[in-house]
Order: structure tokens, then sequence, then C-alpha cells
């Protein structure tokens, strides 16, 4: 028997797919404008230039941090269909997200997640040994830095504010988005 | 921390029109007391109906 693990993922999708057209659930078309509405300027782009307005402006940072939603309503993001909440990273503690029960994530502001945030070897590992996960990311935190792991559901999806590189004072915040990595938006990279 | 009231995932996921709304808890658990090692801390988002009182 072949396990459902075994198929590529876009086949296992195309499966299910068509089990709901199948059943008359959904047609191709409005799958495809569900996905066209959901990759519509989806982008790591979005993120980082939140990112990069939290370094420079302090209010910016706090209204971030406190109220995820609103600040992304701020950058034209006004109807994100979830809870939005941003960590940030200090040099006593830094933060990784993760999905373990599938995938959840802000796709919008970090654009489609890459494939090992899929990976059930990402889901699984994460939670349990997150200093030896972020390692094989080329990620070695010093032993004094907590790690904070933070598992996003459907309803709460989490974006990680990083720290603003050292030396950077005289970059312009168009400057400053342009370091801002997806997977420092995730915590599997410093920035 | 406590966060707003926030459909309740279990009637999301059947569909249902109007979910039940709860309390959402973010609850931060050290990684030693779920696994026994670990020194970093995991936090998962419960709500108010996924907890027992003490």
């Amino acid at each position: 028997m072949t396990g459902h693990d075994d198929l590529p993922a876009a086949a296992r999708a195309r499966r299910l797919e068509e089990r709901l057209i199948a059943a008359g659930l959904a047609s191709d078309e409005e799958i495809d404008e569900f996905l066209t509405k959901l990759y519509a300027n989806a982008s790591p782009v979005n993120g980082a230039r939140m990112a990069a307005r939290a370094w420079t402006d302090p209010r910016y940072r706090d209204l971030l941090l406190s109220d995820g939603n609103a600040a992304a309503a701020d950058v034209g993001f006004d109807e994100l269909s979830y809870q939005l909440r941003v960590v940030a990273n200090s040099d006593q503690v830094h933060n990784v997200i993760v999905c373990t029960l599938c995938s959840c994530y802000p796709v919008s502001l970090l654009g489609p997640s890459p494939g090992w945030y899929k990976s059930f070897a990402y889901r699984s590992r994460t939670v349990r040994e997150p200093r030896a996960v972020l390692a094989e990311f080329g990620l070695t935190l010093p032993d004094t830095v907590r790690i904070r792991v933070w598992d996003s559901t459907s309803e709460a999806r989490y974006m990680v504010l990083p720290m603003r590189p050292a030396g950077t004072g005289a970059l312009d915040a168009g400057q400053l988005a342009a370091l801002v990595t997806r997977n420092g938006l995730i915590g599997t990279a410093p920035v | 921390m406590a966060l707003d009231r926030w459909p309740l995932p279990d009637d999301s996921a059947r569909g249902i029109a109007r979910p039940r709304e709860e309390t959402c808890y973010a609850v931060r658990f050290a990684a030693a007391d779920l696994w026994g090692s670990g020194d970093h801390t995991v936090t998962v988002d419960l709500w108010e109906s996924y907890l027992d009182r003490p």
C-alpha cells in the first residue's frame, strides 16, 4: 500500500481537490480564485517593511507588538482573517514560530510558506529541540539566549520582529527592509 | 497572557456559521515540563474550555 506521505505534496493536494470537485463542494475555478486571492500581494517584502518601520519608529514598534492587526492595517493589510501577534527578538530572547498541526503562518506578510515549514521534521523538532534546529539553519545562538517557540494556529499567527543589525544607523527604511528575510520573520535566521 | 475572545476552532473547523467565542490564552510551558528536557519554552493558544480549574 502506498501511504499518502509517499506522494509529493502537489500530487496530494491535487487528489484532495479532485475529491472536493467530485463531491460537488468546489469547482476548479473556485479553487483557483481562492488561491489567487490568497497569494495576491503575498510577499515577505510586506513583513520586512513592517519590521524596518518598527526599527525606526518606536510608536509603530509599540503598535506592532501590542496589536499586530492594527499595525498590519497601517501598511494596507486591513483584512487579515486571523489574529496577528508579533514577538520581538532581543539579545536575551530569540523567538521562532512553527505550526505543529499543519502550516499556519501569516501568508500575506511572509509570502507562500517554504516547504520545510510544512515538513513533519520542522514541525515536530522545533518544539523539542529548537536550538539544534536553528543551528542546522546556520543560526547558532549563545547559551545565554533563551529560545521561545510559538505554536501558530489558524486563528492566531505569529511573526518575529528580528533585532536591527548593528552598523545600520545610516540606512533608510527601504534599505533596512531589504535586509529582512522571510526566515528572519519566522525566526530561523537572525534577520 | 489573556487574549480577546476568539471563535472556537472546534466550531469553525466544522463550518458552523456562528462559532462559539471564548477567551483565548497564550500559555507558555517550560520545555522541561513538557518533554523532560530542554531549556526553551513553548507557547500554545488555549481556549477557555480547554483549560481545567486547578
